[in-house]
Parts: structure tokens; C-alpha cells; sequence
């Protein structure tokens, strides 16, 4: 057994990228006096977002650590969702990693805004195939029977130690967590630091109060220094997908983070002295996909990833893409038609498939045409602004026109090509209103990178244009010809 | 929503990643975005990843 232990520190040594000893050694008011020092371990992640390829080295390193600590919890701090097709493209999307979360014996999961991707009858669908429990006190579904979504959850250990965990979320100035507002019918939100106070009651039915959320971690600070001192433990967060390697204890409450997509786990452990006094200590773990790893999760995972469902036809196309501006022509119309504005715009940058030939159009073609995970930003523009984006997105992509759908553009020239002027015309070639307010769509890398007067600072609808693109394509089933379409006017 | 990168306060949509509020912080100074952006770090010293989502008037530093 000691021959084991060495050589498991060994191992467990070359994980460790760092150490955070906090040490923090005190007396609660509110602890039960305990006649023995107990131990509390507990492996942490979040924003796994979907990275299942990571998974056979957490359970490696998860059994690992059980074999040394018989008592670890394993829980997530949200956002186990979204991110990967063969998870979110599954027949019951996100079962992936419900059944690898399963198959590792997790213990809790805060509910991240992600949680939410899938929409609620999936959702419902995992929260029932799911062996542990998910939480989080600031959501409140009216069907609480199909949505099991509770606020808290106290763990018995077989040491004796009672753990309360509590969650919250983080919520936008929508008043809603980050998701596509379809996605949340049904549910009802509450402040989340107004909401975290109401369960430090709980400090007198458990040994160690602990805050698992999804609410990013400066937010997660202001939560740490508006708590009573010494009634809360720790707060394992998530959201702003922070790398905490660095000791992080605010009003004695310690705060971990471990980075996303399970490049690291938080190795967490507390000691809690005769006295009520207790020691904290955090190590940030590597994960990633290098090393030892569970075979029979490397096996599930080989499963979900050999997924016949991407290379499944989800539409036909009924005559050859021979050009970028055709497939770009075909994106962002679908761009248009999810979003439901009358006009969408695509940056000639993303489209990076140059031939889409006749015939079957797969999942994986999508992800081909459209690789960025860029998610649609909504806006609402006026003529003029349009027209000033127009402007400044010929400059900057180099003189390539933008991809429009629901208009169509002329841009002037001068001898040396530089750009004098665009004109925005309707789809029956009517010049467009300038000063008319119109809904608009457009991907976030455009969002973010032309720069040019407008009003509206824009919302995402959470649904990136690849997912979007394939719900389109699967509802129109033959995509019909762009031969010969033109949009696009440019006269020197 | 406003965010802040080093000294410069950013308006950006709702929904904005980490990525979106660096890309727009140099296309606001009119420089060149680098490739691959640059490391980003929170008001603690964290690294925090360009995937990350941010919240009102939150604070990031480029290095």
C-alpha cells in the first residue's frame, strides 16, 4: 500500500502545476465542535463546454485521487454543455455528457447558462438521465417536476462532515442568464447576491458551506466580501472561464476557478480541527488529453465520436456551390431566416468552404463552411448606420464587399479603387430608406471588429450561426440553386 | 454592455466574449488585431481565457 501511495505521488506530483497554501487557519462562530480533525476533498471543474476528448484523463485523475481521498466529491460549477457537435449535434443532444458525467460519478453540477442550450424538453430529458443533482437557487422553474432544479444540496460524508453546497448563476441586464430567450420559457430568475444570502442559514445544518456558481469570478469576489465573515467556506465558480493559479482568498473565503473545456481541474482540501479551526488548500491540476487515461471512458468516448449522425445527409443541395459568394449567399440567408430579421450580413472571411458540390449536405459540411463558433448578434440599424457598416467592412476586409441577404448593395469606386460610395437597395431594387429603423443580423466577429456610428449596441441570441445554419437546413431540406445570384455591384 | 480593457471603456453587445471585446479594443485604437490575440488578465491577476463571458463594467488588462 505505501509502495502504492509513493509511486501515486509521483504521479500526482507531475499534475500539479501549482500549489496555493493558503493556510488560513480559523475559528468559526457558527461550526459544530467535531472531536476529530476531519478531511474534506473535493475535485472541482467548469466551462467544460462539451470537451469530452477530455474526459478519459479526468477520470483517470479522478480515480486516482479517490484511491488516496475515499471521500471525493467530484462537481461541476456549470456550462457542462455546448461546444462540441458530436454532443451538441446528438439525437438527444447533450446525452454525451450526461453519461460520461455519469460514468465518472459526479457528484453536483451548478446550472450554467449553457445548461439551458439544448432547450427545455431536452433539458428536462437530461436533468431525469442524470445521476447527480443539479442547483441553483437564483432559477425558478414553474415545473419544478420536470426541471428538478433545486437551490441547494446538503452531502453527508462518511467522515461525518455534513457539506452544503448553494449555487447561483449569473444574470444579464435582460434580467435572464446568457441563453437564447426560447431556451428559458419557464423559468423565472432572481437576483443572484440577494438570492446567495438567503440560504446562509444553512451554515447551521453543515460543517463546510460551500458556493458553487456560475456567475464568473470578479462577480464572485463581490459575493465573497458582502457575506457575514466566517459563515462561508469556499466559492468554486465558473462563467468567466478565469485560470486561478494564484492564492485567492477573499474575507477568508477561498475562491477557485480552473480556466475551460477541462485543460485543468481544481484539487481542493480542507482539514477541520477538534476546535472548529480548518486549513484550506487549492492545487490547480493539468488535464488536458496527455497521460494515462480511464480505457473504459477512452472506449465511451470513442463511441460518441465515431457519430454517424455528422456524416448523415440534413438537407440536399439541388445544383453544385461553385464559389465562396454562393455558399455565403446560402449562410446567410439562413442566417436570416433563424434570426428573423429582414436583413443578415456575412463578412466574405466567413465563408471557408470555396465548393459545395450537388447533392447530400451533412453536419459536418456546416461545420466546414463555418468553423469560428461565432454566435448571431441582433441589432437594430438604421439606413445610415447600415450603410456606414457597409462603408467600413469594404475597407477593412481589404475591398471585399459584405455577403447581405434581404438587400442588395452597389458600391462606386474612383480610378485608384477607393471606395466613393455604397448604395443599399431593397431585394426589388428599390432604394432603402436611410433613416428607416431595420432588425439586423450579423456574426460576432463583425460585431466586434467594424467599427462605425450606431445606436444599438447589439444582443447575442446565444445560438451560434453554425447551429443555426444546420436548423435551417434541416427544415428547408432542398436547398435550391445560387447560380448566377448576384447581390453584389461594384463599379469602378 | 461596457467593459473595460486596460484603460479604455468599450461599449459591445450583450453576450460579448473575451475575443469580441479585444478585437474591438484595437479596432477602437485603430491598430492591427494580433494573431493569436494577446493574454488577457482580470483586475486580480487571473489569466482568463479568450472564450470567457463578461459581465457590466467588467475590468481586463492586455499584455
Amino acid at each position: 500500500m505505501n509502495k502504492f501511495r509513493f509511486a501515486f505521488f509521483g504521479a500526482l506530483l507531475s499534475l500539479v502545476i501549482l500549489t496555493i497554501s493558503c493556510g488560513t487557519s480559523r475559528k468559526t462562530g457558527y461550526s459544530t465542535q467535531i472531536p476529530e480533525t476531519k478531511t474534506l476533498s473535493i475535485l472541482a471543474v467548469n466551462d467544460m463546454h462539451a470537451n469530452i476528448d477530455q474526459f478519459p484523463r479526468l477520470a483517470f485523475i479522478a480515480d486516482s485521487l479517490r484511491n488516496l481521498y475515499p471521500n471525493l466529491l467530484l462537481v461541476s460549477a456549470g456550462d457542462n454543455q455546448t461546444g462540441n457537435p458530436v454532443n451538441d449535434q446528438f439525437p438527444e443532444r447533450g446525452m454525451p455528457m450526461i453519461e460520461l458525467m455519469n460514468a465518472l460519478h459526479f457528484n453536483l453540477s451548478a446550472m450554467g447558462n449553457h445548461e439551458f442550450d439544448p432547450k427545455p424538453n431536452a433539458l428536462a430529458f437530461l436533468l431525469k438521465n442524470a445521476d447527480f443533482d443539479f442547483i441553483s437557487a437564483n432559477i425558478h422553474p414553474k415545473d419544478t417536476i420536470n426541471f428538478p432544479i433545486k437551490p441547494y444540496r446538503l452531502v453527508h460524508l462518511p467522515n461525518g462532515l455534513t457539506i452544503g453546497f448553494v449555487s447561483v448563476i449569473e444574470i444579464n441586464q435582460r434580467g435572464i442568464p446568457d441563453s437564447h430567450p426560447d431556451n428559458l420559457t419557464g423559468f423565472s430568475f432572481s437576483n443572484p447576491i440577494s438570492t446567495a444570502n438567503q440560504y446562509l442559514f444553512l451554515k447551521d445544518s453543515c460543517d463546510v458551506l460551500i458556493y458553487l456558481t456560475h456567475y464568473g469570478y470578479e462577480n464572485d469576489v463581490k459575493l465573497a466580501l458582502q457575506f457575514p465573515q466566517d459563515v462561508v467556506d469556499l466559492i468554486i465558480g465558473g462563467h468567466s472561464h478565469t485560470k486561478i493559479d494564484t492564492e485567492q482568498i477573499h474575507n477568508h473565503i477561498l475562491i477557485t476557478q480552473a480556466e475551460s473545456r477541462l485543460k485543468y481541474a481544481t484539487l481542493i482540501q480542507m482539514k477541520i480541527l477538534p476546535d472548529g479551526s480548518r486549513t484550506k488548500t487549492a492545487q490547480l491540476l493539468t488535464v488536458g488529453n496527455k497521460g494515462q487515461v480511464n480505457e473504459e471512458i477512452a472506449k465511451m468516448v470513442d463511441k460518441f465520436n465515431d457519430n454517424p449522425r455528422l456524416n448523415t445527409p440534413i438537407a440536399e443541395a439541388t445544383d453544385d456551390f461553385s464559389n465562396r459568394e454562393e455558399i455565403g449567399f446560402l449562410m446567410v440567408d439562413a442566417m436570416r431566416a433563424s434570426s428573423q430579421t429582414e436583413i443578415a450580413l456575412l463578412n466574405p472571411g466567413g465563408v471557408r468552404l470555396a465548393y459545395l458540390p450537388k447533392g447530400p449536405v451533412t453536419v459536418k459540411d456546416v461545420y466546414l463552411m463555418d468553423p469560428f463558433g461565432n454566435e448571431t448578434i441582433l441589432y437594430r440599424l438604421t439606413g445610415h448606420e447600415l450603410k456606414s457598416l457597409l462603408t467600413n467592412a469594404f475597407r477593412f476586409d481589404d475591398y471585399g464587399a459584405i455577403i447581405p441577404s434581404g438587400m442588395r448593395t452597389r458600391y462606386h469606386l474612383d480610378q485608384k479603387g477607393e471606395l466613393i460610395n455604397v448604395e443599399l437597395y431593397t431585394d426589388e431594387g428599390i432604394p432603402m430608406e436611410l433613416n428607416r429603423l431595420y432588425s439586423v443580423a450579423m456574426n460576432s466577429y463583425m460585431a466586434s471588429v467594424y467599427v462605425y456610428e450606431h445606436e444599438d449596441p447589439g444582443a447575442s441570441n446565444y445560438t451560434t450561426t453554425a447551429v443555426s445554419m444546420i436548423e435551417f437546413l434541416r427544415k428547408i431540406g432542398k436547398i435550391p440553386s445560387y447560380r448566377d445570384q448576384q447581390r453584389v455591384e461594384i463599379i469602378k | 454592455m461596457n467593459v473595460l480593457i486596460n484603460k479604455t471603456s468599450l461599449k459591445i453587445f450583450e453576450g460579448a466574449r473575451v475575443a469580441d471585446a479585444i478585437r474591438l479594443y484595437y479596432r477602437q485604437h485603430k491598430k492591427a488585431i494580433p494573431k493569436p490575440l494577446p493574454s488577457v488578465y482580470d483586475i486580480h491577476g487571473n489569466h482568463v481565457n479568450h472564450d470567457g463571458s463578461l459581465h457590466e463594467n467588467i475590468h481586463l488588462y492586455l499584455k
